[in-house]
């Protein structure tokens, strides 16, 4: 191992190691230091953060590997850009760009997720108030701030904030993140933690989980009544009976048929009962 | 034990898994909401169970051929919907605990 006595890795901070690091890339030459060793024990010391952080995206579909590999790009970003004046700790700053990485990474594979409307003009509200807030004021709002300029309590931004991290995989920070390589870390993580609220992300979730099985729920509709094919059409490509294809057709409405009712005399009720 | 949940679902089909997960992903909204947190989770497991029943035997279901879907396709939604509803789950179990 060419950990020099000088420089013993072990023994020293993340913050002294990543200085050391850019000293030794922006310098000549310091004597004694193995450059690529630092940077595997930056790497190897925070590799376990990485995984930590790519764990909490699973509920993405995607492999843990993937994510990881994701995650790791935005802790060489967080070595590369760390910038010790700015007195923030490198995990919390790695942490940042780590989820950062991941985010887009998900985003890319998952581009053709449909998010809902709802969902999309939340988004929306939140961006434009904080960019308001960034032009008048020339830094990010606090939780405080943004919930007064949104006109909500500090604990429904917070939920709010919370479900839509889970559902859009979109940061409000990804767009700044562009223009600055080193942005501070969000002032919403820790905040967010504290509200111990949970009914408006669970509710989202949900709501979520139902637009994604009416979404399948239309296509397969779609595909059954208004691709045009003919019965024996269908059945000759599936190898059944025109009549048993109608069957299968008949039986569907008739479900259908006894849903929407199901539904119309729940909303019946429901309305009866609030008037 | 609070409400029941229908044990007895045998959905042959997509469309009959979707009209049973859909009615009892808002029973486990109302549940929650009503701070029933044992039926709501009851709930939400039992789509997840349903999905997982469903996905057996996804290649003799005569929707997606006649409505031309692709199974592969639809096994990832429905597995997206499964890790969703198993992140609320969690969420939910640690909120209590």
């Amino acid at each position: 191992m060419s950990n020099h006595p000088r420089f013993r890795f072990s023994e020293m901070t993340n913050e002294e190691l990543i200085e050391l690091l850019q000293r030794g890339q922006t310098e000549e030459q310091i004597p004694g230091l193995d450059l690529p060793r630092l940077q595997e024990e930056i790497v190897e010391r925070n590799i376990g953060l990485v995984k930590s952080i790519a764990v909490k995206f699973l509920s993405s579909g995607e492999p843990l590997d993937d994510l990881v590999q994701a995650g790791y790009i935005g802790l060489l970003n967080a070595v590369t850009n760390f910038d010790l004046a700015r007195n923030t700790r490198f995990s919390t700053y790695a942490s940042y760009l780590i989820q950062g990485e991941i985010r887009h990474f998900i985003r890319d594979r998952h581009s053709t997720i449909r998010i809902p409307q709802w969902v999309q003009a939340m988004n929306r509200k939140i961006k434009m108030a904080e960019e308001r807030f960034f032009q008048e004021k020339g830094r990010a709002p606090s939780l405080d701030e943004l919930s007064e300029s949104l006109e909500l309590t500090e604990s429904q931004l917070a939920a709010l904030l919370r479900g839509r991290e889970a559902m859009t995989y979109v940061s409000i920070d990804q767009d700044r993140r562009s223009s600055d390589p080193n942005p501070p870390p969000s002032s919403f993580e820790h905040l967010m933690k504290e509200t111990g609220e949970l009914a408006f992300d669970v509710r989202m979730r949900i709501m979520v989980a139902i637009e994604q099985l009416a979404d399948i729920q239309q296509q397969v509709i779609d595909g059954l009544f208004y691709q045009g094919k003919s019965q024996s059409e269908v059945g000759d490509e599936l190898g059944i009976s025109q009549r048993q294809v109608s069957r299968v057709k008949q039986r569907t409405l008739k479900e259908l048929r006894e849903a929407l009712d199901d539904e119309g005399e729940e909303t019946t009720r429901n309305r009866t009962r609030k008037a | 034990m609070g409400e029941h949940v229908n044990k007895d679902r045998s959905q042959s089909d997509l469309l009959s898994l979707i009209g049973q997960a859909i009615q009892s992903l808002q029973q486990s909204i109302d549940q929650l909401e009503s701070q029933k947190q044992a039926e709501g989770l009851r709930h939400l497991a039992q789509v997840i169970e349903d999905i997982d029943e469903y996905l057996v035997r996804l290649d003799e279901d005569p929707l997606l051929q006649l409505a031309a879907v692709d199974p592969s396709h639809l096994e990832r939604s429905l597995h997206r919907v499964q890790d969703d509803l198993g992140v609320v789950i969690d969420s939910v179990r640690e909120s209590v605990s």
